[in-house]
């Protein structure tokens, strides 16, 4: 059985293991470029990268999914999840034309586990569902003319483990 | 004079048959003919009872569910909604006393558990809304809902959203606006090779958070009645099998546009100070050739 993440106690032996990631944004101006989102699941750190066509102005949302093992008993004590986000707004250097990103809102489901699988396959699939949403703000003629709109960024984040190490 | 005869029936047969064909693509709901499915959705479901503002879980729910919408009937604006439900169904003793005053709280502070056991693999249940083909209002059960938030009937214009008002289980859905114009949000799907980005609009209350493009929405979170202090939480997707259709009528604005007048009027007050000030450094510069 596994419990919500607040409440986990984990051994030293007990390791956090990433299950799997989800990334997703926009870019806006400037070259491409890679950037990186930590995200917290569980106490354990995770960098995910991701490459945006505009690194001067972009908006960026990651998920994770991870389990904590137990090796002693070669299986899962808990699953646990993590939502993490970036934006950057950008103004050029007369001020003539700028980007205002800003997170608006974002929601990441309880960690489910579908073991439907498990008689077939042996397999059982852990994941949750979330999104985030930005509002984008471009303007220009030094703020005179605005176009506005909303990104949506959808995270999906599973994976399959073997129904011997759930519980 | 025969051969022509036959050639006119042959017409005449030939428009017959390309009319009667065409039935079904001339309904006035999109791809949907009559009793045929109109739209579908992948998502999650979990099974919950509202009642005197407390939240709580019974346990039950479906996972990698699977939503389709038909319309199966329509009389005197009234049309029948069929929405089947169907994926495996667990049940889960750690969400089963699980209760909050807050939606939101619920789903933060329950997870599922790995105890949870599947109770039917092939778990469907079959749900018949009628719905107000005008107003998208809809009844279950002759209990009213309100807005209908799995599939809009009448088509919803980008350029009429702001005038049209709803409201779904008693509170007023709010369109996110800015200058009076709906702000569209951009969703991007896989499509063909690479990616579509669809523009939808998107109404919000404390019970459903939903985006539409013209009858479709694009994602639905939220509480959807199935009976009397019953709810289904859905959290659904359009399904990847729609996406053909929703690029198809993607054509709502990719951003609102608009002109802030004081910044205009300052700016054209400081050209009108530099013309006005070069014209006095060119008349300078001239008296003092002169």
């Amino acid at each position: 059985m596994f419990a919500p993440e607040t409440t986990i106690k984990k051994a030293a032996a007990q390791s956090v293991i990433l299950l799997d990631y989800s990334i997703g944004g926009n870019g806006y101006h400037g070259s491409s470029g890679t950037i990186s989102l930590t995200v917290s699941s569980q106490g354990a750190l995770f960098t995910l990268s991701y490459t945006v066509n505009g690194i001067d102005a972009y908006d960026l949302a990651g998920s994770v999914l991870t389990g904590v093992y137990d090796p002693s008993i070669h299986q899962f004590i808990a699953f646990g999840k993590g939502f993490n986000y970036r934006t950057r707004s950008w103004t050029s250097f007369t001020h003539f034309e700028s980007y205002r990103i800003n997170y608006w809102y974002g929601t990441l489901s309880s960690v489910m586990v579908d073991k439907s699988s498990c008689d077939s396959i042996g397999y059982a699939k852990v994941y949750a569902r979330g999104y985030a949403l930005f509002r984008v703000e471009h303007s220009t003629w030094w703020g005179a003319k605005t176009s506005v709109h909303y990104d949506y960024v959808s995270l999906t984040v599973s994976s399959l483990v073997s129904c011997s190490t759930l519980p | 004079m025969i051969s022509c005869k036959i050639f006119i029936k042959s017409i005449m047969f030939f428009i017959t048959f390309i009319s009667i064909i065409s039935l079904p693509l001339a309904s006035p709901y999109g791809t949907g003919s009559l009793g045929k499915i109109v739209y579908s959705y992948r998502g999650n479901i979990f099974f919950i009872t509202h009642s005197n503002l407390v939240y709580s879980s019974d346990g039950l729910y479906i996972l990698g569910v699977k939503v389709i919408i038909s319309i199966n009937s329509m009389e005197n604006d009234l049309v029948t909604i069929l929405v089947n439900i169907s994926g495996p169904l667990y049940y889960d003793p750690m969400l089963a006393n699980c209760s909050s005053f807050s939606l939101n709280v619920l789903f933060e502070a329950c997870n599922t558990s790995s105890l949870a056991r599947i109770i039917n693999e092939s778990y469907k249940m079959s749900l018949t809304y009628m719905v107000n083909a005008s107003n998208n209002y809809a009844w279950l059960n002759g209990h009213f809902i309100g807005f209908f938030p799995l599939y809009v009937v009448p088509d919803i214009d980008y350029d009429n959203a702001t005038q049209l008002k709803y409201v779904y289980l008693g509170e007023e859905l709010a369109l996110i606006t800015e200058h009076d114009k709906p702000v569209p949000i951009r969703v991007k799907r896989p499509y063909k090779s690479g990616f579509v980005e669809l523009r939808c609009i998107a109404y919000n209350n404390t019970y459903v958070n939903l985006c539409l493009l013209h009858h479709y929405p694009l994602y639905v979170w939220g509480l959807l009645p199935i009976k009397d202090n019953k709810f289904a939480l859905v959290y659904l997707e359009v399904d990847d099998s729609m996406i053909n259709v929703l690029a198809s009528v993607n054509d709502y604005p990719a951003s609102i546009e608009y002109v802030d007048y004081v910044r205009v009027g300052l700016l054209m007050s400081v050209v009108a100070l530099i013309i006005v000030g070069m014209y006095g450094v060119v008349r300078r510069l001239r008296r003092g050739k002169g």
